[in-house]
C-alpha cells in the first residue's frame, strides 16, 4: 500500500538577496500584460456594452469593478475560513 | 392374545417377582436377567396395548372372568393405556440404568431388591389400569408397601425417612380406604362406572344433596394428597427421596406422585363427575390455594438445597402443585394441562433423577462437587441441559406445552395467583438449573474421581493429571448411559407430538361438554 | 439494423468482459464498449417515448426513455466515456476497468430510467461502482474513503428509497415525473434530500472532496463526470423550478469557492470545483423556466467536458511526478508543455472565457436569472464567476506549472528527463480541449440538442462579450497582484464531514464509556442481588419454620425457644417430626369436611 505523500515543510527562498527587487521579471511581465487586457477590456466597453439588466449594472466599468471587489471579499471569506476551520493535513488521521 | 393385554401388562412382573424370590439361592446370576425380562415383557405388553387402544378404542378385561360389578374390571382408554406404558417404559429405563447402582447399594440383597422393584412397578401398573375403587387400595399400599421398603436403603437418614413416609403414606391410604368405604355403603358397589352411574342417579344435583358422598368426596381428596405430598402434607417428601439409594429413588419419585395425581383425575372424570367433582367452589379455591401455596413453597425450598437431589425433590413438589392446581380450574384447559403434565412430568422427573443418580456416582451430588462437570461428564451433562430445559419450560419440549395449557386455564378461569406461581415457578427453575450450569462450566473440578470403593467405571479414561480435565474423565459407561438418552430424547419426542397426544389420547376422555 | 439498444448495454458489457484482459487490451476493450455506447445513443430514435418497459409483479419498469433531456445527458455521458477510456488507456488494472464501465454504465441507466424503481437501481449501483472505483486507488486512505463514500451514499440510497415508498404508497405510481414529485410532501421531499447528497450540496457536500482525490489518476476522470450531473439531470426532470434548489445552488457555489481558495490538494481543489459548478446548475433548475433549465442543461455538457479535462490534467501531473499537493508541484511547464496547454483550455472553460465552451452555456443561466429579476442572485453569480477564475482558471495553470514553490525546483528537475503524459492520455486531453474549444466557438448543435423549448440563446452579442471580458480581465488583475496571498500553505480546511469523522470517533467512545458503566452498574447490581437473594434462600427454610413457631409462642410456654431452635434445625435438615404432618392431615381433612358439608 502507498501512503499519500505529505507535504514538505517550506523553507524560507534561500536564493533571494534581501535587497534584490521585489519582483521578478516574470511576473512585472505578467503584471503588464494583465493591465494590458484591463485597459483593453474597459476599452470595448466603452465601445459596445450590452443591455442593463437592472438598474444598477449599466453604469461604466460596473463588471470591472465587480470582478475586482468579488475576487477581495472572496480571499478575505476564505482568510476567515482558514481562521476558524484551517487544520493540519493529519487531523483525521490519529 | 390381544384380550389378555391389560392383564399381561402386569402378570409378567408378578411372575418375575416370585421367580426372582425363589431364584434367590439357586440362580442369583439371572436375577437381573430374569428381572430385566419381566420389566421388558411387561413393556411390550403395554406398548401393544397401547396401539391396540388407540386404534381400536377401549377395552375391558375382567379378572377372572368374573363380570363387574361382582368381578375386577380392568379398564384399558386411551389415558390408562399411555399411562402404563408411560410406567413400565420408565421402570424399565430406571431399571436398566441403574444395574451396577444396586449391585454396590444393595450388597447381598439384590434379589429382594429386584422382587420389590417389580412388585412396586406391578402396584403402580395396577393402579393406573384397574377400574375397582377398592382393587385401587389394594395396589396402591402393595406400590407403598415395596416402596417404603427399597427406600429404607440408602444413607444415613434413610431408614427414618422411609418410617416416617410409612406412617404418613399409611394414613393417606387409609384416608382413602374410608371414603371408598363410605362410597360402597352408599352405592353398593365398587366398580368405577357402576360407582359413577349410581351417584349420579343418586345425587342429580350435586354432590351437596347427600352428605355421606360428600364426605367420601371430601376424604378420599385428603387420601390422594397426602399420598401425592401436596403441600402442606408434604414433608416426608424430600426426606423420603433424598436419603435413599438412587435406584429406589430413581424408581419411586417419578412414578408415585403422578401415579397419584392420575388417581386423582380418574376420581374427578371416572367416579365424581367433573360437575360434581367441582361442584363445591369453596373446595375449588382452597384446593387451588394449596396448589399455588405448593408451588411457590417447593420453589423457595428448592432455592436452599445444595444438593441435586434435594433440589429435584422440591422441584417435584412445584409439580404436584401444578397437577393439583390444574385439576381444579374447572376447565378443559386445565384438566387437560394436568393430564399432559402427568405424562411430561414423569419423563422430566425421570430424567432429572437418572441424571442426579449418574452424578452422584460419578462425581458427588452436592453443588459444591459439580465443578466443570460439562468437560468431566458430557452426556449426563447434555441430558440435564435437556431435564433443565423442559423443567424450565423451554419450547420444544413438552414442558413448555403443560406450562401453556395449564397457564391457558388458569387465565380462562381467572386464576392470576396460580397463573402467578405458575410463571415464578420457571423462573426460578431457571434459576435453580442455570446455578448448576454455571457450575459444571466453570466452576473447578474437585479433586477426587468419585468414590474409590466403587467398580470402575469402564468409560473412564485417564486420571487425575494436572492440566486441562480431559473429557469423560467420570463418566458412566454407554450401558448406563443409553436408557437416560432415551428419556432425555423422549422429552423433545413429546414435546413435538403434542397435538396428537392430546387429540388421541386426552380429549376423548374429557367430558364433551367441558368448557 | 437494431432499433433501439440500450446504451448502457454495450457499457456493462465491456465491464464485463475488460476484466478478462490485460491493461492495453483491456483498455481497448473499454474504449471499444464506450465508442458502441455512443454509437447506441445516437441511433436512439429522436423524441422516443419509453421503447424498452417490463412489467414484474405489478411494477412497472421502464429502462428506456429516451426523450430529448435524457438523450442529451446520454450524448455527454457517452462521449465523456469514450475520452476517459482513451485518456485512460493501457494505464488501469482488470478491476480498475469494470467498476468505471459499470459506473458509466449505470448512470446512463438512470438517465434512461423511466420509473423511480429503475432509477433507484440504478442509483445505487452507481454508487456500488463508484466505491470500486475509489478503492481501486490502492491506498489506505482510498479503503477509508471509499468506505466513507459507501456509508453517505447509502444513507441517500436509503433517503430516496424511503421517498419512493411513501410516494407509492400515496399515489399508487412510481413514474418519475416532475408531476409525482411536485406536491412537497414527506415522500417527494425524501426523494429530494437523496437527489441533493448525490448532488454534492451543502452541507452534504463532504463526500465529494474527501473521496475523489484519493481515486487513481486515471479513475479520478470518471468520477469525476457521472454521480452529480445525474443528480442534475433527476433534478431538472424531478424538481423543476424548486426554490429551494436556488438557496442550495448558492449555497454550493460559495461553499466551493471559499473552500477552493484555501485548498492545497491539487484534485480536492477540483473537486470543491465541481460543487461550485453544479451550484450553478442547481440555481438554474431553480429557476426552472426553460430558458434557465436550458442553461442548466447546456452547462451540465460542457462542464462534463471542461471538468473531465481538468481532471485528466491533474491526473497526468499526478502520474508523471507523484506529488498531489499545490505546494509540492510547479515549475512543469518546460516538462508538460502539452498538457498545461489542455490545462490552460480547460481552466479557461470552467472560467468560462469567451471562446470555450464555458461561455456559451453559463450565461444562460446568468441571463436566466436575469429574466426572473433576481437581482441579488444574478449578482452573486456574476461574482462567483469572477472567483472562478481566481481559484481555477489562473490558480491551477500557474501553480502547478509555473509558481516557484520552493519544493517546486526539485519537482520539476526529475520531471524534466522523463515524461509528458503518454500518447493516448494526450489524445484524450486533446480531443476533450478541441471538444470545449469547438463548443466554445460552434455552440449551435449543442443548443439543438437541449431539450426544453425557449427563445433561442445568443451568446455572441458584443455586450455580453466585453462584460464578461471586463469581469475577467480584472479578476486576472487581483490574481497578478495578490499572487502571494493566493498561494497555497499545506494543510486543510474542516468540511462537514468532521461531524461524522470526529463524531463517530467520539460517538463510540462515549457509547462505550456509557455502555460500559451501565454494564458494570447491572453486573455490580445482579451480583448483589443474588448474594442477597442466596442468602435469603439458604437460610429460607429454617426461618420459615421458625416463624411458624413464633406464631405460636404464647401457648408453647417456656419451650418456646427450644421449639423453634428445633424447628428451624429439623427444617435444614429436612426431618420433620411425623407428628406434624399427621396434624396437618388430619386438619386438611376436617377443613374438606367443613366446606363441603
Amino acid at each position: 500500500m502507498k501512503k499519500r505523500p505529505s507535504s514538505p515543510a517550506s523553507p524560507p527562498p534561500a536564493d533571494r538577496h534581501p535587497a534584490a527587487p521585489p519582483v521578478a521579471a516574470g511576473r512585472r511581465l505578467a503584471l503588464r500584460l494583465t493591465a494590458g487586457l484591463c485597459l483593453a477590456s474597459l476599452g470595448a466597453g466603452l465601445v459596445a456594452h450590452g443591455p442593463a439588466h437592472f438598474g444598477f449594472d449599466g453604469f461604466f466599468g460596473f463588471h470591472a469593478l465587480l470582478g475586482f471587489l468579488a475576487c477581495a471579499a472572496l480571499v478575505l471569506a476564505s482568510g476567515l475560513a482558514g481562521v476558524l476551520l484551517g487544520r493540519g493535513e493529519d487531523v483525521y488521521d490519529r | 392374545m390381544t384380550g389378555q393385554l391389560p392383564i399381561l401388562t402386569i402378570a409378567p412382573l408378578l411372575f418375575g417377582a416370585f421367580a426372582v424370590t425363589a431364584g434367590r439361592f439357586l440362580f442369583r446370576r439371572a436375577n437381573y436377567a430374569v428381572a430385566s425380562l419381566a420389566l421388558a415383557a411387561s413393556f411390550a405388553a403395554s406398548v401393544l396395548l397401547a396401539i391396540q387402544i388407540l386404534t381400536h378404542g377401549p377395552a375391558i378385561y375382567f379378572v377372572g372372568g368374573w363380570p363387574p360389578p361382582v368381578g375386577i374390571s380392568y379398564v384399558a382408554d386411551p389415558l390408562s393405556a399411555l399411562m402404563l406404558a408411560f410406567v413400565s417404559g420408565a421402570a424399565l429405563c430406571t431399571f436398566l440404568a441403574s444395574k451396577s447402582e444396586i449391585e454396590t447399594s444393595y450388597p447381598l440383597k439384590n434379589s429382594a431388591f429386584y422382587a420389590l422393584f417389580l412388585l412396586a412397578v406391578a402396584g403402580h401398573m395396577g393402579i393406573v389400569v384397574t377400574g375397582d375403587a377398592f382393587n385401587l387400595y389394594v395396589l396402591i399400599e402393595v406400590a407403598a408397601l415395596s416402596g417404603y421398603a427399597i427406600l429404607a436403603q440408602g444413607r444415613e437418614r434413610a431408614m427414618l425417612s422411609s418410617l416416617n413416609y410409612l406412617f404418613v403414606g399409611s394414613l393417606g391410604a387409609s384416608l382413602y380406604l374410608l371414603g371408598v368405604g363410605y362410597l360402597y355403603i352408599m352405592t353398593g358397589s365398587l366398580n368405577m362406572a357402576d360407582l359413577s352411574a349410581i351417584i349420579g342417579r343418586l345425587t342429580p344435583d350435586g354432590l351437596s344433596g347427600s352428605t355421606a358422598l360428600a364426605a367420601a368426596w371430601g376424604v378420599i381428596l385428603a387420601g390422594l394428597f397426602v399420598k401425592m405430598g401436596l403441600f402442606p402434607f408434604h414433608s416426608w417428601l424430600p426426606a423420603a427421596y433424598s436419603f435413599s439409594a438412587a435406584p429406589a429413588a430413581a424408581l419411586v419419585a417419578p412414578l408415585t406422585t403422578k401415579v397419584m395425581a392420575y388417581v386423582l383425575v380418574r376420581m374427578i372424570l371416572s367416579v365424581f363427575t367433573p360437575d360434581a367433582a367441582w361442584g363445591v367452589p369453596a373446595i375449588n379455591t382452597l384446593i387451588l390455594v394449596l396448589a399455588t401455596a405448593a408451588i411457590l413453597y417447593g420453589s423457595f425450598c428448592a432455592l436452599a438445597q445444595r444438593s441435586l437431589r434435594k433440589m429435584l425433590c422440591f422441584i417435584l413438589l412445584s409439580e404436584v402443585g401444578y397437577m393439583v392446581g390444574g385439576a381444579f380450574l374447572g376447565n378443559r384447559a386445565g384438566l387437560t394441562g394436568t393430564i399432559y403434565h402427568i405424562f411430561a412430568d414423569l419423563l422430566m422427573t425421570l430424567c432429572l433423577f437418572l441424571v442426579a443418580a449418574n452424578i452422584e456416582r460419578g462425581t458427588g451430588g452436592r453443588f459444591s462437587d459439580m465443578g466443570g462437570l460439562f468437560r468431566r461428564m458430557p452426556v449426563t451433562a447434555a441430558a440435564l441441559v435437556l431435564g433443565a430445559a423442559s423443567m424450565i419450560g423451554v419450547p420444544p419440549f413438552c414442558g413448555f406445552f403443560s406450562k401453556w395449557y395449564l397457564l391457558s386455564g388458569a387465565i380462562a378461569a381467572e386464576s392470576y395467583a396460580f397463573a402467578g406461581a405458575l410463571v415464578i415457578s420457571s423462573l426460578v427453575n431457571a434459576v435453580l438449573f442455570f446455578r448448576i450450569f454455571e457450575i459444571g462450566f466453570f466452576g473447578a473440578p474437585p479433586d477426587h474421581t468419585g468414590q474409590a470403593d466403587q467398580a470402575e467405571p469402564a468409560g473412564e479414561s485417564g486420571h487425575g493429571h494436572p492440566g486441562p480435565i480431559p473429557f469423560f474423565r467420570d463418566e458412566m459407561p454407554p450401558a448406563r448411559l443409553a436408557p437416560l438418552c432415551l428419556v432425555a430424547a423422549s422429552l423433545v419426542v413429546m414435546g413435538l407430538l403434542t397435538g396428537q397426544i392430546v387429540r388421541l389420547v386426552v380429549d376423548p376422555i374429557l367430558p364433551p361438554g367441558l368448557g | 439494423m437494431i432499433a433501439s439498444l440500450h446504451p448502457a448495454l454495450p457499457l456493462f458489457t465491456g465491464a464485463a468482459l475488460t476484466a478478462f484482459f490485460g491493461r492495453k487490451t483491456g483498455g481497448a476493450v473499454s474504449l471499444a464498449a464506450a465508442l458502441a455506447s455512443v454509437w447506441a445513443v445516437s441511433i436512439l430514435p429522436g423524441d422516443g417515448g419509453a421503447a424498452l418497459a417490463l412489467h414484474p409483479a405489478g411494477l412497472t419498469l421502464e429502462f428506456l426513455r429516451a426523450d430529448r433531456l435524457a438523450v442529451l445527458f446520454a450524448w455527454i455521458f457517452t462521449i465523456s466515456a469514450c475520452l476517459s477510456c482513451l485518456f485512460a488507456f493501457g494505464r488501469q488494472g482488470g478491476p480498475e476497468r469494470a467498476a468505471t464501465l459499470a459506473y458509466a454504465g449505470s448512470a446512463l441507466g438512470a438517465v434512461f430510467a423511466g420509473d423511480m424503481v429503475t432509477l433507484y437501481v440504478f442509483w445505487e449501483a452507481m454508487a456500488l461502482a463508484a466505491v470500486f472505483v475509489i478503492l481501486a486507488g490502492g491506498t489506505e486512505q482510498s479503503r477509508a474513503a471509499a468506505f466513507r463514500y459507501a456509508l453517505v451514499h447509502l444513507f441517500g440510497g436509503v433517503c430516496l428509497l424511503a421517498g419512493l415508498v411513501l410516494l407509492a404508497a400515496k399515489t399508487g405510481s412510481t413514474a418519475f415525473t416532475a408531476a409525482l414529485l411536485a406536491d412537497g410532501g414527506p415522500g417527494s421531499l425524501l426523494v429530494l434530500a437523496g437527489f441533493l447528497i448525490n448532488a454534492s450540496a451543502f452541507p452534504f457536500s463532504a463526500w465529494l472532496p474527501d473521496s475523489y482525490p484519493e481515486s487513481s489518476p486515471t479513475g479520478g476522470v470518471f468520477l469525476s463526470a457521472f454521480t452529480t450531473k445525474t443528480a442534475v439531470y433527476v433534478l431538472i426532470r424531478g424538481f423543476p423550478g424548486f426554490d429551494i434548489l436556488i438557496v442550495a445552488g448558492c449555497l454550493m457555489i460559495l461553499y466551493g469557492l471559499i473552500y477552493a481558495l484555501r485548498e492545497n490538494d491539487l484534485r480536492r481543489l477540483l473537486s470543491y470545483s465541481i460543487t461550485n459548478q453544479v451550484g450553478f446548475m442547481l440555481v438554474g433548475v431553480g429557476i426552472g423556466t426553460p430558458e434557465a433549465l436550458n442553461g442548466a442543461c447546456a452547462l451540465a455538457f460542457c462542464h462534463i467536458l471542461y471538468k473531465s479535462l481538468m481532471f485528466m490534467s491533474a491526473g497526468s501531473v499526478i502520474a508523471a511526478t507523484g506529488k498531489r499537493t499545490l505546494t509540492e508541484l510547479g515549475g512543469l511547464f518546460s516538462a508538460m508543455p502539452l498538457t498545461f496547454a489542455a490545462t490552460v483550455v480547460g481552466a479557461m472553460s470552467l472560467s468560462a472565457l469567451p471562446g470555450t465552451c464555458g461561455f456559451v452555456s453559463k450565461p444562460m443561466v446568468l441571463a436566466a436569472t436575469a429574466e426572473a429579476h433576481m437581482a441579488l442572485v444574478w449578482l452573486f453569480l456574476e461574482a462567483a464567476s469572477a472567483g472562478t477564475l481566481m481559484y481555477a482558471g489562473l490558480a491551477v495553470p500557474y501553480f502547478v506549472f509555473f509558481g516557484q514553490s520552493p519544493g517546486a525546483s526539485e519537482a520539476s528537475k526529475t520531471a524534466s528527463p522523463r515524461r509528458e503524459a503518454p500518447v493516448a492520455a494526450l489524445a484524450g486531453m486533446g480531443l476533450a480541449a478541441l471538444a470545449c474549444l469547438g463548443i466554445g466557438v460552434y455552440p449551435w448543435p449543442l443548443y439543438a440538442l437541449l431539450p426544453f423549448a425557449a427563445p433561442e440563446f445568443v451568446p455572441f452579442s458584443p455586450g455580453k462579450i466585453t462584460a464578461v471580458f471586463e469581469l475577467l480581465a480584472f479578476a486576472g488583475l487581483f490574481f497578478a497582484l495578490y499572487v502571494p496571498v493566493l498561494r497555497r500553505k499545506p494543510g486543510i480546511t474542516l468540511d462537514t464531514d468532521f461531524f461524522y469523522r470526529m463524531g463517530g470517533r467520539l460517538l463510540y467512545r462515549l457509547a462505550d464509556a456509557f455502555t460500559g458503566s451501565v454494564n458494570t452498574a447491572a453486573a455490580d447490581m445482579a451480583a448483589r442481588a443474588a448474594a442477597a437473594l442466596n442468602r435469603l434462600t439458604a437460610q429460607g427454610p429454617q426461618r420459615l419454620a421458625a416463624l411458624v413457631v413464633t406464631l405460636f409462642f404464647p401457648l408453647l410456654g417456656k419451650n418456646a425457644h427450644r421449639l423453634r431452635d428445633e424447628a428451624a434445625l429439623a427444617a435444614q435438615t429436612w426431618t420433620p417430626p411425623v407428628g406434624v404432618t399427621l396434624a396437618a392431615a388430619l386438619l386438611g381433612l376436617c377443613l374438606f369436611l367443613i366446606l363441603l358439608l
